[in-house]
């Protein structure tokens, strides 16, 4: 499971700080689907306007929360883009926004699909 | 987002041991989303903003309760935490509430950026409720220490001098307390009459006489930053260089004498008419005296023993009505055209006559001259 999108060691600290409330962990995981949705809105944005500053804030945000949830894999590539970007040197953006997309959608359906299958 | 209904309310909670009222301040709704619910589970009231400048708004509404300690983020839009934190630490109303940063653990050089500008500890993003825990209390269990400093200082300053009040309240005073020798000028002033006044005015009159009596000396006596020993019905006593040291000691005793008299003018016409008469009889020395701590355990005073104090107070009896008399010692301290010979006098406990001095009104003074001479007895 650690090689998925969401490392399960660290989505079960998640769900064990929220004293194993898994409604309350639906909700998070729900709003961070829509937060991230918005971050990735956001440095689709930020590309085309060039705006390395807003680029490295929403890569920022994005990976917080990521790390959060357990993507670790998504929260290490923001991290990376965040990292170049302060350092002023993206190298190629276009790509590297494209990855954290598909990293996203990746983590997000791994998400939803353990909500799915989840015992009751 | 589901808010627990079983939760006690902020009241409670802010009246419980180390709980308070704390400040989510983040962009990422799932960060606030996430801190709000560890908050509320560990038994703070936990309010929330996306960036700086609603925090700040936030902070600043009258509508919105103390906050005890604020979670910070660094990166945010609008407002970023940098500048929120600067802020924060420019307002006066705001700089004493704790702030935690939240920092990834990448992110040590903006940390230790914001503990220069402030803050007073960091918590990592990947959050542990433990830390986060830990963290809050300790920051709340020193706002809470501070304001209990506080609320004691400002207590102590309504009922000790203000450099009384510092003494006590800071670790170098102790020495000074414990007892030192120190060349002084004392004042005593008290008021002729004031036993027969006080026999036949009503307790109301009295009363409400002493209070204005007491409210103008005292403005005064702040203004020339004299220490006030004691008020004792009409009767009153000030040093001037000590504690704290002031060259001109002499200089501004008999700069507060000639306030008093001035001010006390008006008040006794006032109280003429009412067909009381009232006057005001000053004695001021220099002299050597041991200062410190007088009392016992349990009730001690700011006080002095010696010599100068002895006659200031005999100087204050010998005064007759509106007279300012002045030993040799703070004559010769003085400008001599300040003050003017007065003849020898026998003071009681003292074995010699001695030339006693009294001080004249400033050239130039009239009945405004107060406001003037704030500025010469401050030089």
């Amino acid at each position: 499971m650690t090689a998925g999108p969401i490392d399960q060691a660290a989505f079960d600290r998640l769900v064990e700080m929220t004293g194993g409330d898994l409604d309350f962990v639906d909700e998070l995981v729900d709003t961070y689907i829509e937060d991230g949705r918005g971050q990735i809105d956001g440095l689709r944005s930020a590309l085309e306007r060039g705006d390395t500053e807003a680029l490295v804030r929403s890569a920022h945000s994005l990976k917080s929360s990521s790390f959060n949830v357990g993507a670790l894999v998504l929260g290490d590539r923001c991290g990376a883009l965040e990292e170049a970007g302060r350092g002023g040197s993206v190298g190629d953006a276009a790509a590297q926004v494209a990855a954290i997309a598909a990293d996203f959608e990746e983590a997000v359906a791994a998400l939803l699909d353990a909500r799915a299958t989840r015992p009751a | 987002m589901t808010l627990d209904p079983n939760r006690p309310d902020a009241a409670d909670a802010a009246d419980a041991p180390m709980t308070g009222r704390v400040l989510v301040v983040d962009d990422t709704a799932f960060n606030r989303q996430l801190l709000v619910r560890l908050l509320r589970t560990i038994g703070h009231e936990p309010l929330e903003a996306g960036d700086g400048s609603a925090a700040l708004a936030m902070l600043r509404d009258a509508a919105t309760p103390p906050v005890d300690v604020i979670l910070l983020d660094i990166v945010m839009p609008v407002m970023d935490g940098y500048e929120t934190l600067a802020a924060l630490k420019a307002d006066a109303a705001l700089r004493n509430i704790p702030v935690i940063v939240i920092s990834g653990v990448d992110e040590l050089d903006s940390v230790v950026r914001c503990i220069d500008m402030g803050a007073a500890d960091y918590l990592p993003k990947t959050i542990d409720p433990a830390i986060l825990r830990a963290r809050i209390s300790s920051s709340l269990s020193q706002k809470r220490l501070l304001e209990t400093i506080d609320r004691q200082r400002s207590q102590l300053a309504r009922f000790l001098s203000p450099q009384v009040a510092a003494l006590v309240s800071n670790p170098g005073g102790e020495a000074m307390l414990a007892g030192h020798r120190r060349e002084i000028t004392a004042l005593f002033c008290d008021l002729r009459n004031f036993t027969t006044f006080s026999e036949t005015a009503e307790p109301e009159e009295v009363l409400g006489f002493l209070r204005r009596y007491h409210a103008t000396l005292g403005d005064l006596i702040v203004r020339c930053e004299g220490t006030l020993e004691h008020f004792a019905g009409d009767g009153i006593m000030v040093f001037f260089n000590d504690p704290e040291l002031q060259a001109d000691h002499a200089a501004r005793a008999v700069g507060l004498a000639i306030d008093i008299r001035e001010r006390f003018r008006d008040l006794s016409a006032e109280w003429r008419r009412r067909g009381h008469v009232l006057e005001v009889g000053i004695g001021i020395a220099t002299g050597y005296a041991t200062m410190g701590r007088i009392g016992f355990e349990g009730r001690y005073d700011y006080g002095g023993v010696g010599n100068a104090i002895i006659l200031a107070s005999r100087l204050s009896g010998e005064a007759k009505a509106g007279e300012i008399l002045l030993a040799q010692r703070t004559y010769a301290a003085i400008d001599e055209t300040a003050a003017e010979p007065a003849g020898e006098r026998q003071i009681k406990g003292f074995s010699r006559p001695m030339a006693v001095f009294a001080a004249l009104a400033r050239a130039g003074a009239g009945a405004d001259s107060v406001e003037a001479e704030a500025g010469t007895t401050e030089a």
